[in-house]
């Protein structure tokens, strides 16, 4: 809701009131030029009304059209202004609504951030979300946000873990690869307990393995099978650590005791890996019978 | 934005390597003049695993030009004529009857256990650092009548002569 009064006789000379009645008339281009030489102009450049308005035509403007060109603009503008009203709002008028909209407006970064990454714009998507994140911080700096960032990093690498997986076996795009190391660690670097992030990575780095076991050809010259087969030892130990955390953080999650059970297999610790799978069949069992 | 949790691949990694490690051996070994014709037959003891991964190299695969047959085997009874013999079985017991009863073919035994390199088999998988290495039996070789190259002896942990 507008909270602007109604205009008085002042309105003749009032460019914000003038401002006010082009945007009453449904003239929102009309507004933002007179509320543009209102920002310029002395005093209310440093009135928190002048400022509040501006911001209400711009979020109008971005509404009216959010796929227009410039609209992207507007909000950015509408989101700054609402700032300028709180820094200058000393009597705290417009400051609750303009809060208000700052989170609408900053939401609808977050919505735009997963309508990139649905198309695979990872980019825009990073750059967006970043908007939704500052924006947020800004409005309140006490927020806690650590679990808005691992959701975000987590829905990024599994999308980029689609776009690995999807690829062809002898052609895995290595710089993908590498971002789903580098989100899933920076998941960890937040929260070293996330099973989920300690899970996804050791079967990242076993699936990478997998994938050179399963393009070795028969022709291939020894010498190369055996470094091959150093380079997925290396891939194995590395997924075994963060195997070992999911399974530690949640020891009847199944999925991680079979991960175990396939990374110590791969590396020919058939003890290792016959405990796990053991693990795995009492776990079973026990579902089974419903305990 | 729900994601979505890593589905993890499954493939018989040991199986994999294994049977890339016999295939290469049988290129590094030259056979009597009498196996060189026929079909190229590999044996398999007790590990289903690894003979159906041999069986899908098979498919595209020869030997020396010879088609590749694998068998499994479960029982000493069911070794007969083979080019390599692959027994599975961790001790000299477990892997011995079969052995015996391959005496007196040309065959490459290949074994998977400590210390059957010393007097019982001619190649025997050992597990280095997490990865499969082999040792190798010169003098279980020549017994068989195999020429084996040089290039083998080099990539082997162990040789014994």
């Amino acid at each position: 809701m507008l909270l602007l009064a109604p205009i008085g006789l002042r309105a003749q000379l009032d460019p914000v009131s003038l401002a006010f009645r082009a945007y009453q008339a449904k003239d929102l281009g009309k507004a933002k030029e007179l509320i543009e030489t209102a920002v310029g102009m002395q005093p209310y450049d440093v009135q928190a009304r002048t400022w509040y308005f501006k911001a209400y035509i711009y979020k109008d403007l971005y509404k009216e059209d959010r796929n227009a060109a410039g609209a992207q603009n507007f909000r950015d503008v509408a989101i700054n202004s609402y700032f300028k009203t709180i820094e200058l709002d000393d009597v705290k008028e417009f400051s609750e609504d303009s809060k208000q909209s700052v989170r609408f407006l900053a939401n609808t970064y977050y919505n735009d951030a997963a309508a990139a990454l649905e198309l695979d714009n990872f980019e825009n998507a990073d750059k967006l979300y970043n908007e939704y994140r500052n924006y947020s911080i800004k409005l309140n700096p006490e927020i806690d946000f650590r679990a808005r960032d691992i959701e975000f990093k987590l829905y990024v690498a599994s999308k980029y873990s689609f776009i690995f997986d999807a690829a062809d076996m002898n052609s895995k795009p290595k710089d993908v690869s590498d971002k789903i190391v580098q989100l899933y660690k920076q998941v960890l670097g937040i929260d070293s307990n996330n099973i989920s992030a300690n899970y996804n990575l050791g079967i990242h780095y076993y699936n990478q393995g997998v994938n050179i076991i399963e393009n070795i050809d028969y022709n291939d010259d020894f010498e190369k099978i055996m470094q091959l087969q150093i380079d997925v030892v290396e891939l194995f130990n590395s997924a075994l650590p963060y195997m070992l955390r999911a399974h530690l953080l949640d020891p009847s999650r199944k999925d991680s005791i079979r991960g175990l059970s396939g990374i110590y297999y791969g590396l020919n610790n058939l003890e290792k890996s016959e405990e796990y799978q053991k693990k795995l069949e009492e776990l079973e069992l026990r579902e089974q019978q419903g305990q | 934005m729900s994601f979505s949790q890593a589905t993890m691949n499954t493939m018989n990694t040991r199986a994999k390597f294994k049977s890339l490690f016999i295939y290469n051996f049988t290129k590094l070994t030259e056979w009597p003049e009498s196996y060189k014709q026929g079909d190229f037959i590999i044996g398999v003891v007790n590990d289903v695993d690894l003979a159906e991964q041999l069986e899908l190299a098979a498919k595209t695969k020869k030997i020396n030009s010879q088609n590749v047959v694998i068998k499994k085997i479960n029982s000493t009874a069911d070794v007969s004529k083979c080019h390599v013999l692959y027994v599975s079985g961790s001790t000299a017991g477990e892997v011995d009857p079969f052995i015996k009863k391959a005496k007196d073919f040309n065959c490459l035994i290949i074994t998977e256990g400590k210390g059957l390199a010393e007097n019982t088999s001619a190649i025997n998988f050992v597990i280095v650092g997490s990865a499969i290495q082999f040792e190798m039996n010169k003098s279980l070789f020549e017994s068989k009548q195999l020429i084996v190259g040089n290039s083998l002896e080099k990539l082997a942990t162990k040789v014994i002569n």
